[in-house]
């Protein structure tokens, strides 16, 4: 095998093939990244059997192959190579070595042949769907982190990806909360078609991946029986869907609350920040944060912990009844770190109903939670 | 007309007799209790079917004339105690004069005996309470009594037996006990004919445990023993190795006064000093015994003994606690001390090279099992098949007066936990009976460990130090969970104390999440509601055994039904113990999971400051040697050992 190319795009392929490379295998074979060039191009794998991920650049090539190398091994001389071209060259011998030229730079380092490499599941191009892959990007962001990473509960560890015509929704629920982020298509925009009706539940694993490699552009996605396939131009990811029924998430958004409040999504998010300051790492799960209104315009943000307290007046707006509540602090974190907006309400049924936390405006997001109980 | 009439004779005593005698084991018990008092060094017992068609015991004590045989079987015939007085400075398992008449009341009773020194023995049938025949015979010294067709006569508690099985079991549990209660007495059991137990008789606890829980088990015990400086309490007993645990009680075994007895404080204060080095639902081995002044106990609280009420509950708790709190420390430290002293022992043999010289030992017995052939007791005229045997000297196996065994020879010397102990809560420094107060194990290892040089890690996980002549590996995730761990008991306590109870904060499910339960599972579930609703779970029960949960503790949201299933596993086999504050000790050990949850991983890469950070958090422990699970948390090996293995030296 030989070929060579341009740095810049073999690192890019690199860094986003590294991602599906398998930590821990019994297979030394998934630890690597496969090269195989031919025909004016070099595409790179990495596949841990349960996701694949997939880029193609383009190469001068003067003799097709493929080898494995490892994955950390290249990505970090990859990112230190000199020069803006590199060589990739095999070496006959009873050794398996591969030459890498750059600049002055030249190493020889072992790899293993390519041949015996899992193949990516094929998904043939049946039941698409096309979204921006910024939107997509956008809706993986704010719902993945409610995923649960227990993997004995597939439904709850994987978010729910459904599309209509006008709109795109993904939907994440734990067990004990629900991030639900909305996307509406530009209708305005001539060259935008109406989506495809479809409903994916996609593992959360995959979408954090898929999340970091998405750029401009549409991405192109396509279900088979078992695997979901994202297009995304040079680039590709393969992942197992999830074979589970979702919940019926639509009954556990409440209406109808009893108090609301209006806040600036800044201030609470900081100073929710200062409260977890005081968790160490055996608080982590167990020491909640209080939420108590006085009048209409003030929020108590009480926190105790082992380590100390901390007492912060929060300016807000409320509308009905007093707030006194206590929270996983790290609940309400989580979901004001992926509000976009400069103000949220938060609406509350009493101290052990759900509370909704929202944009002010818009019905882009929305996130339940229930309060703590002792 | 009067309805109220006096009972007969017969059924007064049968009535009577229910007290004393319920089914197969307790005959045997009373009977084996007999012939202890009657000074027997080998006891022999055999059943039939279950002991429902006959049992037999026989024993080589000193007998009994014809006339105070025929005076036994009165009722409150005993030749033990005179006055209710002597009950407080009782030395004999019997004093009711109840036994005999009891068993004689409800089956048929053969009794052979030979009064030592006299010429003949003699023989008596009782059938329904009552002598039916008498006659002279030559027979060894001692005693045996058959007795058959047990409640044969009584359909109403014959129905009550169990399978034979079931009985026998029972009644080997019942000669076991004693067995283990008296090291000094050779016991055997057979069951229609097979041998069950086997007990030399030599006095020592090890030979019997080896005898009763067999060899896998036994080499896996360390001998200790403890004064307490107040001269009131002797503890001596062995306990299981760490890793040696059960998940019933059924290896912790008690002994007051040579007495086998049930006492939940005795249960309790084993437990607690094991508090932390055994994971959820397991129980430990200990067999304890106790000498104490007869003076301070009462036995006369249950007619068949099992129970004792102590004079003073929770200074017993306290002393044994620490007893065997103190023996545990240091039997961890003989752990870590053990690669050295296997290979200085081992110093001129050059095979101990070639092979593989443990760098961590746990702590093995060192007695060998080689133990004398039990003795046997002769046959007896007119009895069914028992094999012939030689009856052995009887000098060697006399009963000692008090149960002063010594520490047999060839134990650790670092074992003899007196110095370890004595240092210990409240003992009077100037007490006449200690050495010159050593220091505790601990103390003497920790102090090497902070000012050891770190040399490295291991494989991301252990940690490398030196000191002086030796080395020490600590397994940064161990240490860290072990640091985690007290600190969160500490929490805990504090919590309780101000009301908090933040540790047991729910988390509400948005939807329920549906559980499928295993039968097994389910039964926990439903037996220990209680328990799991204190931890904070909340469950809603359906139509057709559906279970979901509704709540979790707020701990457990990262992966609520897994840590819900452990639970309900490690509680399947446990048996829920008479009045030893459960809850309290389930929720403790939950604790363990959440500790090594949030500890450092094992292959976390730790900096130089942050591994002298961890050790000094460590040593400053109250229990440093042993993770929440009850692995080691750090090895001990020597220069002279590597040197060995690198052959520099032979
Ligand atoms: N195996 C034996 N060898 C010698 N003497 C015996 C033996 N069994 C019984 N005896 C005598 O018979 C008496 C009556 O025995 P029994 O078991 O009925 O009462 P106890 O042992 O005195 O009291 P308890 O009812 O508490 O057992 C004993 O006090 C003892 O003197
Ligand atoms: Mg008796």
């Amino acid at each position: 095998m030989k070929f060579m190319t341009d740095t810049g795009d073999l690192l890019e392929a690199v860094l986003h093939a590294q991602k599906a490379v398998a930590v821990r295998t019994s297979m030394p074979l998934l630890e690597g990244i496969l090269l195989e060039a031919s025909g004016g191009q070099v595409r790179l794998v990495g596949y841990d059997m349960e996701i694949g991920i997939q880029s193609v650049i383009p190469a001068d090539v003067s003799e097709s192959g493929a080898i494995v190398i490892d994955a950390r091994m290249l990505a970090d001389i990859t990112r230190k190579l000199p020069d803006p071209l590199v060589r990739f060259e095999t070496v006959s011998g009873d050794r398996e070595i591969v030459q890498i030229r750059s600049g002055r730079a030249f190493f020889s380092v072992n790899y293993r042949a390519g041949d015996n490499y899992p193949v990516l599941p094929e998904v043939a191009r049946e039941n698409r769907l096309v979204l921006p892959q910024r939107e997509l990007q956008s809706l993986i962001a704010r719902t993945v982190f409610a995923c649960s990473t227990d993997d004995s509960r597939p439904a709850l560890s994987g978010c729910l990806l459904e599309s209509t015509p006008d709109q795109a929704e993904m939907v994440a629920i734990d067990g004990f909360r629900l991030a639900l982020a909305r996307h509406h298509r530009d209708t305005g925009d001539e060259d935008s078609e109406p989506y495809a009706v479809r409903s994916f539940l996609i593992p959360g694993k995959a979408l954090r991946e898929l999340q970091q490699i998405l750029g401009d552009g549409d991405a192109e996605m396509y279900t088979s029986e078992n695997h979901i396939l994202f297009e995304l131009g040079s680039s590709r990811l393969v992942s197992r869907l999830t074979q589970a029924e979702f919940l019926n998430y639509q009954g556990i958004i409440p209406t109808n609350e009893l108090s609301l409040i209006t806040v600036n999504t800044d201030a609470l998010r900081s100073t929710i920040e200062r409260s977890m300051l005081l968790l160490s790492a055996s608080d982590q799960t167990r020491s909640p944060v209080r939420f108590r209104t006085h009048g209409e315009d003030t929020l108590e943000v009480y926190m105790v912990t082992s380590r100390g307290t901390l007492d912060e007046q929060v300016k807000i707006q409320l509308q009905g009844e007093d707030i006194d509540c206590t929270f996983n602090p790290r609940y309400i974190i989580e979901a004001l770190r992926v509000v976009p907006d400069e103000r949220v309400e938060m609406a509350f049924k009493g101290g052990v109903g759900p509370c909704v936390l929202r944009p002010v405006e818009g019905d882009a997001f929305a996130y339940v939670i229930l309060p703590l109980r002792t | 007309m009067s309805r109220i009439q006096k009972l007969d004779q017969l059924t007064a005593s049968r009535i009577a007799a229910g007290e004393v005698v319920e089914r197969p084991a307790s005959v045997i018990r009373e009977l084996c209790d007999n012939a202890l008092d009657a000074g027997a060094t080998v006891i022999r017992v055999a059943l039939e079917q279950g002991g429902i068609r006959s049992i037999r015991v026989q024993d080589d004590g000193r007998g009994m004339d014809a006339a105070d045989a025929r005076l036994a079987f009165e009722p409150h015939a005993t030749s033990k105690i005179t006055q209710i007085e002597d009950l407080d400075s009782l030395a004999t398992m019997g004093f009711r004069g109840e036994a005999l008449p009891a068993i004689a009341a409800v089956a048929r009773v053969t009794l052979q005996t030979r009064e030592q020194g006299a010429a003949g023995g003699f023989e008596l049938r009782l059938t329904g309470g009552e002598i039916v025949a008498e006659r002279e015979l030559g027979m060894p010294e001692g005693t045996t009594v058959l007795v058959e067709d047990l409640f044969h006569e009584m359909p109403a508690r014959f129905k009550f037996l169990r399978s034979d099985r079931a009985e026998s079991q029972r009644a080997l549990d019942a000669v076991t006990r004693l067995a283990l209660a008296r090291p000094d007495v050779s016991f055997r059991f057979d069951a229609d004919g097979k041998t069950q137990l086997h007990t030399p008789g030599d006095n020592r606890l090890e030979s019997v445990a080896y005898a009763v829980y067999g060899d896998a088990v036994a080499k896996r015990l360390q001998y200790f023993r403890y004064d307490d400086p107040d001269g009131i309490v002797q503890i001596e007993g062995l306990l299981g190795e760490p890793g040696l645990t059960r998940r019933s009680r059924s290896w912790e075994t008690f002994v007051i006064n040579r007495r086998p007895v049930q006492v939940p404080a005795l249960l309790r204060a084993v437990e607690d000093a094991w508090q932390g080095r055994l994971m959820r639902g397991e129980f430990p081995f200990a067999l304890l015994h106790l000498t104490l002044p007869p003076e301070l106990i009462d036995v006369n609280v249950h007619p068949q003994k099992l129970e004792l009420r102590f004079w003073n509950d929770s200074q017993v708790y306290r002393t044994v606690r620490s007893a065997v709190g103190g023996a545990l420390e240091a039997m961890t430290y003989a752990g870590l001390e053990r690669a050295a002293a296997e290979t200085d022992a081992a110093e001129s043999d050059t095979t101990a090279a070639a092979g593989t010289p443990p760098l961590s030992g746990s702590p093995r017995m060192a007695a060998e099992h080689g133990t004398p052939a039990p003795p046997e007791l002769p046959d007896l005229p007119g009895t069914r098949s028992m094999p012939a045997g030689v009856r052995s000297a009887d000098s060697e196996h006399a009963p000692l007066p008090q149960p002063s065994y010594a520490p047999a020879p060839g134990r650790p010397v670092q074992l003899r936990l007196h110095d370890v102990v004595a240092a210990d809560e409240g003992a009077p420094a100037d007490s006449p009976a200690t050495e010159p107060p050593t220091l505790q194990a601990r103390d003497r290892l920790l102090p090497r460990l902070l000012e050891a040089r770190f040399r490295g890690v291991l494989f991301d996980t252990y940690l490398i130090l030196e000191e002086g002549d030796d080395f020490f590996l600590v397994d940064q995730h161990a240490a860290h969970e072990k640091i985690l761990y007290e600190q969160l008991l500490a929490a805990a306590a504090e919590e309780a104390e101000e009301g908090r109870g933040g540790i047991w904060i729910r988390q509400p499910c948005l939807a329920p999440l549906p559980l499928s339960l295993t039968a097994a599972r389910r039964a926990v579930l439903d037996a220990r509601l209680d328990l799991f609703e204190a931890l904070g779970y909340a469950f809603a029960f359906g139509p057709d055994n559906e279970v979901s949960l509704s709540a979790v503790p707020a701990a457990a949201v990262a992966e609520p039904v897994a840590s819900l299933l452990e639970l309900l596993d490690d509680l399947e086999e446990e048996q829920p113990a008479p009045d030893t504050g459960t809850r309290h000790e389930e929720r403790l050990l939950n604790f363990a999971t959440h500790a090594c949850k949030a500890a450092i991983k094992a292959h976390d890469h730790l900096h130089e400051q942050e591994v002298a950070a961890l050790l000094e958090q460590l040593v400053s422990l109250a229990e440093p040697f042993q993770c929440p699970h009850g692995r080691p948390i750090l090895i001990r090996g020597s220069l002279a050992e590597l040197e060995r293995r690198f052959r520099r030296s032979v």
